[in-house]
């Protein structure tokens, strides 16, 4: 492993002053599940000044606000948020989701917002490749072996998928974060976060944060009576692996008429994919399977599939097609 | 952290001329490096690169130095000398490192020694040894769960964390339990029969042969 020099800072004011300190060489350390991978894969972009965050106090947290969302601090880990009966019982397509990631053992170690925030699971950056977003000026997985974690939804730069679950389920719930800068807080909806491919601080990255910004909170606000929702994912082991393609779907239903739609397909893309032209023919509609195949022809028609994984649209569209069934059978 | 007029001047930059809407007067260059105080240098504590500490493992207190890189399983396997953990793939991706720490599964191979200062860790160790072995080791060596026996001491850790927790576990659990162990001898089903009946051992409803 890359040597490192580690500080616990008290405050998140503190740790913002020590990121700003050391520039893009410095980096938080939180869960660390992604982050010690880098480092012992000798990534060069990997930061070597780690500003551990877990003795701040006030960041780990699940409560509930007065209008009857949740606030969810970022140093949540994902094993709590799977057994919070407060999550189960008002958002269990997000709790679906939790359970799905990685194994027991990683749920322990990782954060709520390590997850949204990690590092893409591209086998050419985590090699030590000199990528687009380790520093260099090509992306290998365009041109090699992009057969299970690289967009089938075209690019621009870095072709590797966004891989967090938690982005893609927390939309449909139309969720927002706050994060501290050193100008004070502001707050971002997940679509802003997670942008996927953006050039910041002179580094590409799936996210818009700074190197001195500090995601901190999590705010799902209530969820309206008729919500239902459904979470599906596809790995190549069934456990553990990260989604070839999975689906976070949320229709608000007013007597099995659908008032409003959210479809968001997770890793065929460098961000969770909202595809709108589906949501759009949902609206309106009477909720039942009939509507699948219309709802097919219509999405991800603008699919950019690179050489070796077209199969992402298609395990996208049965997904699309069974989360449909899902709902309309409930 | 709000907006403030100090923040702002430290954006816009030391020497710019700054014109804010709440004070009236034109802040000259000067003013604004007088105003604006440096931050110190002392305010922010020493990183830590190496330290030495106690480990809490199977009950007992171990005192080991270690780096701010050094892995739990180092600690443990390397400067400690308790080998039952072993360590396969260092990715957090085959789960034969599993140790408990406060009764949770964690990868030893890919957590900081630095995370486990002063917490309850549980090794393969503190299951059994040769003369007394823990009800999940004899089930498994009857039902041949270890074959070449690398992730052993992974999943039964991880196992017997499951046990404590829910003692009558279905296939389904157990499956989902183990999730994050891979056996290359491909034992997977002796390994979920052994959980099971270790269970059903450990309720007092059957005896080992």
């Amino acid at each position: 492993m890359k040597p490192i020099s580690v500080y616990r800072p008290s405050s998140v004011e503190e740790a913002i002053q020590i990121l700003s300190l050391h520039g893009t060489q410095a980096g938080v350390y939180a869960g660390g599940t992604d982050l010690l991978i880098q480092l012992k894969n000798r990534i060069e972009a990997a930061p070597t000044f780690l500003v551990d965050i877990k003795k701040i106090d006030g960041l780990r947290y699940i409560k509930e606000d007065g209008q009857g969302g949740v606030q969810i601090g970022a140093l949540t880990k994902l094993a709590e948020l799977a057994e919070s009966d407060l999550l189960a019982k008002r958002y269990p397509m997000l709790v679906d989701a939790v359970q799905h990631i990685s194994s027991p053992e990683l749920r322990n170690a990782s954060t709520i917002g390590g997850d949204m925030l990690q590092q893409v699971w591209c086998q050419y950056l985590r090699g030590g490749y000199s990528c687009y977003r380790n520093g260099g000026y090509i992306c290998y997985g365009a041109i090699g072996d992009n057969s299970y974690y690289h967009s089938a939804m075209g690019g621009r730069l870095c072709y590797a998928v966004y891989p967090g679950d938690i982005a893609t389920a927390l939309i449909p719930h139309d969720a927002k974060v706050k994060v501290a800068t050193p100008f004070g807080m502001k707050e971002l909806t997940i679509e802003q976060l997670v942008p996927g491919d953006m050039m910041v601080d002179g580094r590409l990255q799936s996210h818009v944060l700074r190197f001195n910004e500090i995601l901190t909170e999590v705010t799902i606000p209530a969820p309206k009576a008729g919500f239902k929702a459904s979470f599906e994912k596809l790995r190549p082991r069934g456990v553990w692996d990260f989604a070839m393609a999975s689906l976070a779907m949320g229709l608000q239903l007013q007597a099995n008429t659908i008032e409003d739609a959210r479809v968001v397909f997770g890793g065929i893309a460098g961000k969770p994919w909202r595809e709108t032209a589906v949501e759009n023919f949902l609206k309106g509609k009477t909720l039942s399977t009939d509507l699948t195949r219309q709802a097919l022809a219509m999405a991800l028609t603008n699919a950019a599939p690179l050489k070796y994984n077209a199969t992402k649209i298609d395990m996208a569209k049965g997904l699309l097609a069974s989360g449909i069934a899902k709902l309309a059978a409930v | 952290m709000e907006y403030s007029r100090r923040n702002f001047i430290k954006a816009a930059g030391v020497g710019a001329v700054a014109v804010t809407t709440t004070v009236s007067a034109v802040v000259s260059g000067a003013e604004v490096a007088a105003a604006a105080p440096k931050p110190s240098p002392l305010a922010i504590p020493d990183a830590m690169n190496r330290e030495t500490n106690t480990f809490n493992i199977n009950g007992k207190n171990y005192r080991a130095e270690y780096e701010a890189r050094t892995t739990l399983w180092e600690v443990i396997a390397v400067k400690l000398g308790l080998t039952g953990t072993n360590r396969s793939c260092n990715r957090a991706s085959c789960g034969a490192c599993s140790v408990l720490i406060d009764g949770r599964p964690f990868y030893s191979c890919h957590t900081l020694a630095m995370e486990a200062v002063g917490k309850k860790i549980f090794t393969v160790e503190g299951l059994g040894d040769e003369k007394n072995l823990h009800p999940l080791q004899r089930v498994a060596h009857l039902y041949s769960a270890a074959e070449c026996g690398f992730c052993t001491p992974g999943w039964e850790v991880t196992a017997k964390a499951l046990l404590d927790k829910n003692p009558n576990p279905t296939v389904e659990q157990v499956k989902a339990a183990l999730s994050g162990h891979i056996c290359r001898c491909a034992a997977y089903a002796a390994i979920v029969r052994t959980v099971i009946d270790t269970g059903k051992v450990l309720r007092g409803e059957a005896e080992i042969a």
